[in-house]
């Protein structure tokens, strides 16, 4: 299995070690974990990495998840996306339907994370 | 938009923030929220307050007042004790710990309205006078509504 590159977009910086955290502690190789504070810096970390999946928040001040998401499709790009979000209500899931294939509530267990990452791996590599 | 009639003081309301502050605690932090006895423990150190406001259907904020030692703690449990924790990262926390409470009082009590939760402020601030929400690790903890 080829190991991932993985993109933690979140405002929270303590966020982003915990996702970064349960991602390493997953049983998929990952080779690199970039982060990103918000929409913008993740559209610029695209632009010079090849990345294999997106791990977002939705409310982040300059550029929000979904902004992101919609981005990067209108740039045609077909990176796997999870929302990891405190909103989790059906109004927010159903807004990001056709934008991210994978929502995680906030509060996240690591092992939900690890599970998500394992269906993530499996799409990629099928 | 749906309309959402919240009174601000309703039991639903309390009950619902309680129940959202026990979830955020027990599954984020391995930890429970337990009752406040007759006598609160006297707070040891600063006290950090985070305040999220929100908006949708209805708009309002949530404030999370903490001592500084508990958001350490908390932090420690969060990120791992393997990571250097300093203020900015505490901080950090506990804005993100009044987020994450917040987003799921929004989510059990909305569930079918679209909220934006704007970055939560944090500041060094004094411990309220009035009866803290409950005890993690034997540490008060305080959060308040205010729904406009």
């Amino acid at each position: 299995m080829k190991p991932l590159k993985i993109l933690i977009v979140d405002d929270s910086a303590t966020m982003r070690q915990f996702v970064r955290r349960a991602v390493q502690l997953s049983d998929v190789p990952i080779a690199t974990v970039f982060e990103a504070a918000n929409g913008k810096e993740a559209l610029a970390l695209f632009e010079t990495n090849e990345i294999d999946a997106v791990f977002t928040d939705i409310n982040m001040p300059v550029m929000s998840g979904p902004e992101l998401l919609r981005e990067l499709q209108r740039q045609g790009r077909r990176t796997p996306a999870v929302v990891v979000s405190t909103d989790g209500s059906p109004a927010r899931r159903r807004e990001m339907e056709g934008l991210a294939q994978w929502y995680v509530n906030k509060p996240v267990r690591p092992e939900v994370v690890r599970d998500v990452l394992n269906e993530l791996a499996s799409s990629i590599h099928d | 938009m749906s309309s959402t009639n919240l009174p601000a003081a309703s039991m639903t309301n309390r009950e619902a923030l309680s129940r959202a502050l026990a979830v955020v605690v027990e599954e984020s932090f391995f930890a429970m929220v337990d009752p406040v006895p007759g006598v609160v423990p006297a707070v040891e150190g600063s006290i950090v307050s985070a305040c999220v406001t929100f908006e949708g259907s209805f708009s309002g904020s949530l404030t999370c007042c903490l001592p500084r030692a508990l958001a350490h703690d908390l932090t420690a449990t969060f990120i791992g004790e393997e990571v250097p924790i300093d203020r900015a990262a505490v901080n950090d926390l506990a804005g993100e710990f009044a987020n994450m409470v917040c987003g799921r009082w929004l989510t059990d009590i909305a569930p079918q309205s679209l909220f934006t939760l704007d970055h939560s402020v944090v500041a060094s601030t004094n411990a309220p006078s009035r009866a803290p929400s409950g005890l993690i690790n034997g540490q008060p903890i305080w959060v308040d509504l205010n729904v406009g």
